[in-house]
């Protein structure tokens, strides 16, 4: 489904990543751990289609379609969600007409009809309760005034209408509590598919706990150092970000 | 510490200390003001004729200019007709050392702080002396010289660099661009005249003293800097004058040229006579200050702390016209007793990418009256064009008023612009807190004002800020509890 | 302000009109209300128009709509502006008190009127009643356009509303000029009371029918009594040859709220001056703006809250969007009086422009006397947050419509203010149509 070949992308100048590699078949998770500064969140931001972001070398393919050369809208509609770690407050604009518009935006690009509005609001309930949102926090604008918690249900919901093929999870797990947590992982359990794939970005063990990845990446200094299965995640967690570090040092030294 | 007992032994001690006469041979011209005037002040400097030509040229159009009175100040009109337009301390012959200077004048600028022996001199600092808008002493010439940096005053750089200032001078401020330039320059008397040349960082930094001594006088100096391709320079000025009952007329230009990739840094602290509590004389400072970013990445930066003046009326300026070029204004005013401020600054973004900072702290105390006037332009080609402006009052007293008046003018859909202002007193529950902590209420004002003013001072060479923050104590004594 | 102005020859027209008008009067030319006209006919020669010397016109220069032949009528002209034209001016679904004003006079016959208990409506042209009068307290000795108002509004509108009634409808003040025959020139006034505990709504909007240029001037005096609420909602849409300049004076007693809205959403010239003096300790006023303007339209929004007395709050937030070569201006002034002790007043002034060629001109001042106060205003320009269109496109959303639902978001914050239920839908229609997007 999706393919990262050698990927370099830099901010203002600076080089964050410097070669990754990565490749997500359909029905797969993938989880990317990684300390702070690693170039998780700019990864999430090139995927997504940040112009902020300049991609100096390598290729994103994504159903065998080059992604780099899409807007970010475009990649939207191809199906790609990413799931912001801040999401923006948009006073003013109301979470359901937002949504209305983004769904048949996308649903024109498949070449779908408009969604009439009985059929939007049965299927809002339904995925509303999926994620356990009250109906009031979708009434109001944009992810205006809510808790951290909030908005990251938020993004979830927004996941579960949109229906993408491939989202990305920046830090979803960051400023949630544990009730919170397993809201949220929940929702996204109830959305994997043997159609869809996920690309989970974390800092901690703990997501992965109710998000069981197929496979665990350790991004470092701006590229994939180590992979393996859901148990790199405990090791991780028992070990620290160090214990990568050394090993590596060790390696190159060997 | 010890910095801090200065404060208080200054807010306990004293009125305006720099307040009396020295009595120096002056050369006064008669009062009023007409063709004849602006050329025997010609003569007596023995000008080159272009700068004759000049003044009358700025003459001839003051005569058809109206006095402005858009400024939020009142004051009974100036009798322009009853002012000197020139005085100087009385050289007998060409001086050939500083040994030679009158020993009155240099106990004059020893008593205002301001040591004109060059060995006495804490290093790094060259200063240049106007009393009564003649230059009287410049330090450190020689040493700058070899670095071709030319800091003298505007006399001998019209004697020894004709073609320097014929280039410059007026290219920042037309000799009519108001009422108060256009007489400044049909009568300015002398000033600093400062050269870098392309590439020198200055490596001291500059410094003009500014001192009226004569009664019944007006001082009309003018300032231009120029600085050429990457160069740098931090320029300081200074003022007093001695307490007089009437009030007396200060009306000076600066001009600052700055290159592709050149940086000035302005720096002034305004201590002119404010007049007695009851108002009752202080100076009329009328100033154009402004400064042209003409090349590329180039950057001005004013920093004033105005604590002087019966009336002030001054906007320090920047011409961003240089692509990616930066303009700075920070600025404290405080006003006491019947001081009147009207004063603030001008950013005109021409070139693309310019950025430009407003930071102004306005302190009203007595019966006095602040006032900021900015404006900021935005012109159709300064694309990502960047502004940000904050200006903050604070009103210690009921009896006195903070204004703010700012212009936003912008046509260039990729710039962004955001303005802020706010007005508060000093909260009874901060004042109780330190009352609590063992401050009288002066000692508690004088630190919140400094507090409020940190982001200015703190843009102040060292010298210059522990000499703003005694001046800002002072100003304000007596103004609370 | 030279005699040798360019619009001189509207001035003569207005002087012209005037002695028409008096030798209508066959001696009624004696009473008070005639000498207030006539002397501010006088102050009006002798001011002229403003000009932008002048500190609150810098940045609006009326000598282009000063310049034109407008028909300038003494007297009540006939009209064939019929009823069914009034309906498809008034906003769908609104339920109010219509009063039509055509060219300035009062017409009975396109109105509508409930009778509703506690108010009481006068149209000044048939009977000026007891004691009202254009007051005397306007800025005329500064404004050339007040002063004209006063001289030349012969007709208008009187309205009170007694001590503690609350109406149950909205009053709808429509003015229409006439300029299908040429360009016409109109003067009507407005004098409205809310007695003590009473609470209204007024709503004005400006029309024209025909292609013609059309110059409304209209002032309004209004007086919200001890504990009162008026809500006072302005619609301005109109097209590029209309013009209108507002001029409203708003004194609040104790306790007392008012509460203006100013949907500016087209025009080729629009001054709005809006001067609240809060008399009374409690009062509050709110003011809103929004102006969302294309073409060369111009509006220019001049609000003056005077705090007079301690305890009073004041509130102002004006937005604008600007495309192609419009100009908008704000100025917006704030005075705290030296009594006026625990004041809080603040002021925002939001601006973004979507065209190289547009311009906003921007002036928030405040003149405090007073120390324990709070005060703020801001201003800024800018564009739409480049984050929040980031998130949107994320979306699936274009560039195209997430800048759109932006800029109705960014609207919207003004139209929820309106408190009329069907005005705000109707304003939220314009929106959508003027920006093509549905939301």
């Amino acid at each position: 489904m999706l393919q990262i070949k050698n990927l370099h992308a830099s901010v203002d100048g600076n080089e964050i990543l410097k070669g990754v590699d990565l490749e997500i078949k359909a029905g797969e998770v993938h989880a990317i751990m990684g300390p702070n500064g690693s170039g998780k969140s700019t990864l999430a931001s090139v995927l997504a289609g940040r112009e902020d972001y300049d991609v100096t070398e390598g290729s994103i393919t994504f159903e065998g379609q080059d992604l780099l050369e899409l807007a970010a809208e475009e990649r939207a509609r191809e199906g790609i969600f990413l799931a912001f770690q801040y999401p923006v407050e948009i006073p003013g604009v109301s979470t359901v007409n937002f949504l209305k518009t983004a769904l048949n935006e996308i649903r024109k690009h498949r070449g779908q009809d408009s969604i009439d509005a009985i059929d939007f609001l049965q299927m809002m309930r339904q995925k509303m309760s999926l994620v356990e949102i009250d109906e009031k926090l979708i009434k109001r604008s944009l992810n205006e005034g809510f808790s951290g918690g909030e908005k990251k249900r938020n993004e979830i919901f927004q996941m579960a209408m949109l229906e993408p093929k491939f989202a990305v999870l920046d830090e979803t797990d960051s400023g949630l509590d544990i009730d919170a947590l397993r809201i949220v992982a929940g929702g996204v359990n109830k959305l994997r598919s043997l159609n869809n794939s996920f690309l989970v970005i974390t800092h901690y063990q703990r997501l992965l706990e109710y998000i069981v990845p197929d496979y665990v990446h350790v991004l470092s200094g701006g590229k994939i150092v180590k992979s393996g299965g859901k148990d790199l995640a405990l090791e991780l967690e028992e070990k620290g970000y160090d214990w990568v570090r050394t090993e590596l040092t060790a390696d190159a030294e060997a | 510490m010890s910095q801090e007992t200065d404060i208080l032994e200054e807010v306990t001690s004293g009125e305006y200390k720099y307040g009396w006469v020295s009595d120096i041979e002056q050369e006064i011209i008669p009062i009023g003001l007409n063709e004849d005037v602006v050329r025997l002040i010609s003569a007596k400097k023995n000008e080159p004729e272009f700068m004759l030509e000049w003044r009358l040229k700025a003459f001839r159009q003051w005569e058809k200019m109206k006095e402005p009175t858009w400024a939020n100040v009142h004051y009974p009109p100036v009798d322009f007709q009853s002012i000197s337009y020139y005085a100087a301390p009385k050289k007998k012959k060409e001086l050939q050392s500083l040994d030679e200077v009158d020993p009155e004048l240099l106990r004059t600028f020893d008593r205002l702080g301001i040591s004109l022996d060059e060995q006495k001199r804490l290093s790094g600092v060259a200063v240049d002396a106007v009393i009564d808008s003649v230059s009287v002493a410049t330090t450190f010439r020689h040493k700058l010289a070899e670095l071709g940096v030319i800091f003298c005053s505007m006399s001998e750089a019209l004697q020894e660099h004709p073609e320097l200032v014929r280039k410059y001078l007026g290219s920042v401020v037309p000799a009519a661009d108001n009422y108060y330039a256009a007489l400044n320059s049909a009568v300015f008397s002398d000033g600093s005249f400062c050269y870098i040349p392309k590439g020198v960082r200055c490596p001291m930094e500059l410094s003009t003293y500014f001192r009226i001594n004569a009664a019944n006088t007006g001082q009309f100096e003018r300032t231009l800097i120029v600085a050429e391709e990457g160069s740098y320079v931090s320029y300081l000025e200074g003022c007093t004058a001695p307490m007089r009952d009437e009030n007396q007329l200060h009306a000076a230009v600066v001009e600052i040229l700055a290159l592709d990739n050149a940086e000035v840094k302005y720096s002034t602290v305004q201590n002119w006579y404010p007049g007695d509590k009851n108002g009752k004389g202080g100076i009329y400072n009328f100033v154009t200050k402004r400064g042209l970013c003409a090349g590329r990445k180039s950057k001005i930066s004013w920093t004033q702390v105005e604590t002087g003046s019966a009336i002030t009326w001054k906007y320090p300026s920047v011409v961003l016209k240089g692509d990616n070029s930066v303009g700075e204004f920070y600025s404290v005013a405080v006003t006491n007793n019947f001081q009147q401020a009207d004063t603030g600054t001008k950013m005109m973004h021409i070139g693309k990418n310019t950025r430009s900072l407003i930071v102004s702290k306005g302190i009203s105390a007595g019966k006095s009256q602040n006032s900021y006037r900015g404006l900021v332009r935005i012109n159709k080609t300064a694309k990502n064009a960047r502004n940000f402006s904050q200006c903050d009052s604070l009103l210690l007293g009921d009896k006195c008023g903070a204004h703010t008046f700012p212009y936003l003018e912008i046509s260039q859909k990729d710039s962004v612009v955001e303005h802020e202002a706010t007005t508060s007193k000093i909260g009874e529950d901060i004042l109780f807190y330190c009352n609590q902590r063992g401050l009288d209420t002066e000692e508690a004002v004088s630190l919140i004002v400094n507090g409020f003013s940190r982001e200015v001072l703190n843009q102040l060479p060292m010298e210059f800020a522990v000499e703003a923050q005694k001046l800002l104590a002072i100003s304000l004594e007596g103004s609370v509890g | 302000m030279s005699a040798s102005a360019p619009e001189t020859d509207l001035t003569a027209k207005v002087v012209a009109a005037f002695k028409q008008y008096e030798q209508t009067l066959n001696g009624a030319a004696e009473t008070p209300l005639h000498a207030i006209r006539r002397s501010a006919l006088d102050q009006f020669v002798q001011l002229g128009f403003p000009t932008p010397r002048n500190e609150e016109w810098k940045y609006t220069n009326v000598a282009p709509i000063t310049r034109r032949d407008y028909r300038l009528a003494a007297q009540p002209q006939a009209t064939d502006i019929n009823a069914e034209f009034v309906r498809s001016l008034v906003p769908a679904g609104l339920d109010a008190d219509l009063l039509v004003f055509v060219d300035g006079w009062y017409k009975a016959d396109l109105s509508s009127l409930s009778a509703q208990a506690g108010l009481e409506i006068h149209n000044l042209g048939a009977s000026a009643p007891h004691g009202a009068q254009p007051a005397q307290q306007l800025a005329a000795d500064t404004d050339g356009f007040v002063a004209l108002n006063t001289a030349l509004a012969l007709d208008g509108a009187i309205i009170t509303v007694r001590a503690g009634v609350e109406l149950a409808r909205p009053i709808l003040l429509l003015y229409i000029s006439d300029v299908q025959a040429g360009d016409a020139m109109s003067a009507l006034r407005c004098v409205v009371h809310l007695e003590a505990n009473a609470k209204a709504q007024f709503i004005e909007l400006n029309a024209a029918r025909g292609d013609g240029h059309s110059l409304q001037s209209r002032v309004a005096e209004m007086r919200v009594a001890q504990g009162a609420r008026l809500d006072h909602i302005m619609l301005q849409n109109q097209a590029a040859q209309n013009y209108q300049h507002n001029y409203t004076r708003v004194d609040q007693e104790r306790d007392s709220l008012y509460r203006n809205v100013v949907a500016a959403l087209g025009g080729g010239f629009v001054r709005n001056d809006l001067s609240i003096a809060l008399n009374g300790e409690g009062a509050h006023a709110d003011m809103f703006g929004l102006s969302m303007l294309n073409d060369r339209e111009f509006v220019d929004n001049h609000t003056l809250v005077d705090h007079r007395v301690p305890n009073c709050t004041s509130n102002e937030l004006y937005k604008g969007i600007y495309d192609d070569r419009s100009v908008g201006v704000f100025n917006g002034k704030i005075i705290v009086r030296p009594d006026a002790q625990k004041t809080n007043a603040f002021q925002s002034n939001r601006n973004v422009l979507l065209s190289d060629g547009a311009t906003i001109n921007t002036k928030p001042q405040l003149e405090i006397f007073a120390d324990d106060v709070k005060c703020s205003h801001g201003a800024t320009s800018g564009q739409f947050d480049a984050d929040a269109l980031f998130y949107l496109r994320s979306r699936g959303l274009s560039t195209e419509a997430a800048r759109t639902i932006l800029m109705h978001a960014f609207a919207v914050e003004v139209l929820d203010q309106v408190p009329v239920e069907a005005l705000r839908l109707h304003l939220e229609h314009q929106l959508s149509s003027s920006t093509s997007f549905d939301v």
